[in-house]
């Protein structure tokens, strides 16, 4: 439950961000922040953080090839090597993802060095 | 603990290189990876440039502004400004560029002004080095200086850079065109010298050719008699420009020197260290730029006598490199002084060909020569050189070259009276002319003096009559261009028009040895005796980069680089069979394929041939020769077979006349065709290389079997793949030669010797036909569209039409009613 939370809350803080103060290394800033905020291992945070990133830049590319940007996207294609200008939301969606993913990982480790491991006792 | 922290580090050095790879990209590679994050993500990055990016909003507001202006957009988004005086014309004219070819203008200013390496890094270095050392940027400088005697057009410019800073201003990065966010870099601030630079790299890109190294191994190879009758002051065949005999009489005295730019403007101080460089090579997407020069374009004009109307009716169509953004932008600019139409160049101005209420007018190259090249003796330090025996001190300007990744590299050019050392310690090794790059080889070139490209353009876009055209045009001294005229008064006419100096034939023809004073330019041949025609008794007037003159005309104006007779001859031949003519007539001869060079050469081939044994796919190939119509149909095959035939003759004639490891000038095509009919046993024809003695028969069958085997071979025996346009496909590549954004192959018929002379990615890059009169009528079309975003249905929508063959009728608004109802932006004052 809390990991569907902090999935949510990086999806729509990339997207609200990037929206309105367009620079495109939200995706690396926050998701390096809130894991290093919320997670100290690796794997959900790569996880988390790859869904995260794929979502909010894909979805994007996704609702910009299917307004207006059929054309550009098409062009771009051909520039790296693809014959389809959808395979570029794909492009676009993954790199996100992995840097989305790279930077969680990055976060949930200084987490994991800085923060202690919580111990539960028993008596 | 330790697990903990080493993979710390390591995630952080993986995190650190993909923020600075997505942020900065690595362009120091030679094939450089663009800064990924910035570039594809979909707030900020390409998906941004998209197919709104061309909307202009309805209201722009701005303090630099005087008077409302309105801008009217018809269906194919050309700009028709109505405005109310010079200053709010040309802003509104810049602000438009900008916002559809902002990234073009940079880019073209950037390789003029030799500042590419600022943005593509090392590579670029030697041709950056280059473009200053010919001189481009300095000159552009000193036009600048010539302007301020001229306030009205200086002001022009100062408006129209304006318009184009206030758009910069108002783009975000996310606003930026596509090209600045592939090679990660900003719009920096307009100034009137970028337009100037953009009017030198034309000149460059039109007067930059030339084959003085080979011409001379030409002459060293061969005997002087051979060299006369091989490379001949006239070339056979062709039509003269000028119709009438030149009536000029006399010859113009040397008088004073021509004031040249180094001593008018720049500061220059004496050389204090010898100069060397390191040796580049070019990087390949730039070698398009000036590697390959097929300059040609058309113009012709009809007097009424000859029209159905009894209206004059113009054509033009300049060929040169195409590429998309295409070189040019179609306008209408309105003001109370004048209503003009035409396309004019992103990054500059006004208007460059087209027509106004009363005149239209056209341009061609004239292929005359306006360089010199003169190798100097410099003393050893390379302070001074050697001038009439004497020694003079040599002047230095200095060039700061900025190079991303790497410090600046400080050049230093040496100036002589006769031009900058261009070649200079073997660099930068640009031998694509032909010049023997090992030798200190200075270049004298026209548009290095003080030209007025500006004066002429302004005056000719206000231009009510023969009289002010001929005004207009006096300035216009550097590229050099056949002017063709009409006006709705019935006048036409057409000038050879530029600054020729008056030297002697073999100073502009060769590399000159050893300097002597006179060797100086002094003068220019007078305008009132450049060629030149006005209303001849034949009712029209054509240019096809043709040499202007015939016979006894007094001055040296240049041989070897003229067109040959083909397109010259075969307008000539249409024009003088059409009567009644409609504009139509001159749609079709735009497009006209047939050629000229197959009519004369294909009876002696098919004569040759037939005497031949010959194989199943010789016998097919031969057929399709003999039904042959002589025109270059994109469908056709036998053109394909006639340029590999007469290409391969021409190869077997004269690839045996000096050693062949030697680059030698080799006879032009028409002076070989000349030879074979005119002297079918002349000892050229034998080849040197073999014991026997090989007569045409031969060669021709020879070359013949050769031409059959080699295409078989590549495309298999006679099917549809030996069609015209699919061995020749047109191309139109991008600008920076970037995948993707270009448009290629093309469909189309003609070659280079057509006058529909398209070849390669080299064409007609504004097809406009124009009929003077009460209310001009025009058509036109060019390989494109108005935008410059790829991302845009307008960046490449003209391209199937000119593909076609097919005309856009211009809409030429005399008023701004907006009867269509066509979407309206309004600049308004922001007081």
């Amino acid at each position: 439950m809390k990991q569907t939370g902090i999935f949510i809350a990086l999806v729509i803080s990339i997207l609200l961000l990037s929206w309105f103060f367009p620079f495109w290394w939200w995706v690396f800033f926050i998701p390096l922040a809130i894991m290093a905020l919320t997670t100290r291992k690796i794997i959900p945070a790569f996880i988390i953080c790859f869904g995260a990133g794929f979502l909010s830049w894909g979805g994007m590319a996704t609702y910009q090839y299917l307004t207006d940007s059929k054309i550009i996207a098409g062009r771009v294609a051909q520039l790296f090597g693809l014959n389809q200008g959808f395979y570029m939301v794909l492009v676009v969606a993954l790199l996100a993802a992995l840097i989305a993913a790279f930077s969680g990982m990055f976060g949930a480790s200084i987490r994991s060095l800085m923060v202690k491991e919580k111990t539960n006792y028993y008596y | 603990m330790f697990w903990k922290w080493f993979r710390l580090i390591l995630l952080g050095v993986i995190c650190a290189t993909i923020y600075f790879v997505a942020q900065f990209g690595i362009p120091f590679l030679q094939n450089p990876v663009p800064p990924v994050g910035k570039l594809v993500n979909p707030y900020t990055g390409f998906w941004q440039n998209d197919s709104n990016y061309d909307d202009m909003p309805k209201e722009v507001n701005s303090i630099r502004l005087s008077e409302p202006v309105q801008v009217i957009w018809d269906e194919r988004l050309v700009p028709h400004i109505f405005a109310q005086n010079n200053y709010d014309l040309y802003f509104t004219q810049g602000y438009i560029h900008a916002k559809h070819r902002l990234w073009q203008m940079d880019f073209i200013s950037r390789v003029s002004g030799g500042r590419l390496s600022e943005i593509v890094g090392i590579k670029a270095k030697e041709y950056d080095l280059f473009h200053r050392r010919i001189g481009l940027l300095a000159s552009a400088q000193l036009q600048l200086e010539v302007l301020k005697k001229h306030p009205d057009q200086l002001k022009a410019l100062e408006a129209y850079a304006d318009g184009v800073n206030t758009l910069i201003s108002e783009l975000d990065p996310k606003d930026y065109p596509i090209e600045f966010k592939l090679m990660n870099y900003k719009p920096e601030k307009w100034s009137p010298l970028k337009s100037a630079l953009i009017l030198k790299y034309m000149a460059w890109d039109l007067d930059g050719s030339y084959q003085r190294g080979n011409l001379r191994n030409s002459q060293k190879y061969l005997t002087d008699s051979v060299f006369q009758e091989l490379y001949p002051l006239e070339n056979p065949f062709y039509d003269p420009i000028i119709p009438e005999s030149i009536t000029t009489t006399k010859r113009r005295q040397r008088q004073n020197p021509i004031p040249s730019y180094q001593y008018q403007f720049g500061s220059y101080s004496q050389p204090t260290t010898n100069v060397s460089f390191s040796k580049q090579f070019l990087p390949s997407f730039l070698t398009d730029i000036d590697s390959d020069y097929q300059k040609g374009s058309n113009n012709w004009v009809v007097s009424g006598k000859k029209t159905r109307s009894g209206n004059p009716i113009l054509a033009n169509d300049p060929h040169l490199s195409l590429s998309l953004p295409s070189l040019w932008y179609e306008n209408q600019l309105m003001n109370p002084e004048m209503n003009v139409y035409g396309v004019s160049l992103p990054g500059v101005p006004m208007i460059v060909i087209g027509f106004n209420e009363d005149v239209a007018w056209g341009f061609t190259y004239c292929t005359s020569d306006p360089i010199d090249f003169t190798r100097i003796e410099m003393n050893e330090d390379k302070t001074q050189y050697k001038i009439d025996e004497q020694w003079e001190n040599l002047l230095v300007r200095e060039d700061t070259i900025k190079v991303l990744g790497a410090s600046n590299a400080i050049y230093k050019t040496l100036i002589s009276k006769v031009g900058p050392i261009i070649y200079q310690d073997s660099i930068p090794k640009f031998d694509f002319n032909s010049i023997v790059p090992d030798s200190n080889v200075a270049m004298n070139w026209t548009a290095q003096y003080a030209t007025h490209e500006f004066e002429a353009m302004y005056k000719l876009n206000r231009a009510k009559n023969f009289a002010e055209y001929k005004k207009a045009i006096q300035g216009f001294t550097s590229p050099g261009q056949n002017f063709a005229f009409a006006s709705k008064d019935g006048d036409i006419a057409i000038w050879h028009n530029g600054g020729f100096p008056i030297r002697p034939m073999e100073q502009a023809r060769f590399i000159v040895d050893t300097l002597k004073s006179e060797q100086i330019w002094t003068d220019y041949i007078p305008f009132n005796e450049l060629p030149h025609s006005i209303n001849p008794s034949r009712g029209y007037l054509s240019s096809a980069n043709q040499s202007p003159v015939k016979g006894n005309y007094p001055y040296y104006l240049g041989s070897d680089d003229y067109s040959s007779f083909e397109r010259g001859n075969r307008i000539n031949q249409v024009l003088d069979s059409l009567n009644a003519i409609v504009p139509f007539d001159f749609q079709k001869l735009q497009l006209d394929n047939y050629s000229l060079l197959a009519e004369k050469f294909m009876p002696l081939f098919i004569q040759q041939i037939e005497l031949m044994q010959l194989n199943d796919d010789e016998k097919d190939a031969f057929a399709e020769l003999k039904a042959w119509n002589y025109k270059y149909s994109p469908y056709s095959k036998a053109p394909v077979i006639f340029n590999h035939l007469y290409r391969t003759v021409f190869n077997l004639i004269w690839n045996d006349e000096v050693p062949q490891n030697i680059s030698w000038k080799r006879p032009r095509v028409d002076v070989t065709l000349n030879l074979i009919l005119t002297d079918p046993e002349s000892e050229f024809i034998d080849n040197k290389q073999t014991p026997n003695v090989e007569d045409l028969h031969q060669i021709v069958s020879q070359a013949f079997e050769e031409t059959v085997k080699d295409i078989v071979e590549q495309y298999g025996s006679l099917n549809e793949k030996w069609r015209w346009a699919d061995v020749n496909p047109t191309k139109i590549k991008s600008l920076a030669n970037i995948k993707g954004f270009g448009s290629e192959n093309l469909i189309t018929g003609g070659s280079k010797r057509n006058v529909n002379a398209i070849s390669g990615h080299h064409g007609p890059s504004w097809r406009m036909i124009v009929e003077v009169g009460e209310q001009p009528k025009a058509y036109g079309v060019y390989p494109g569209g108005q935008s410059g975003n790829p991302g845009s249905s307008n960046y490449d929508n003209f391209i199937d039409d000119w593909e076609s063959g097919n005309y856009f009728e211009i809409q030429f608004l005399t008023d701004e009613l907006n009867e269509r109802n066509w979407p309206t932006t309004y600049f308004f004052p922001d007081k």
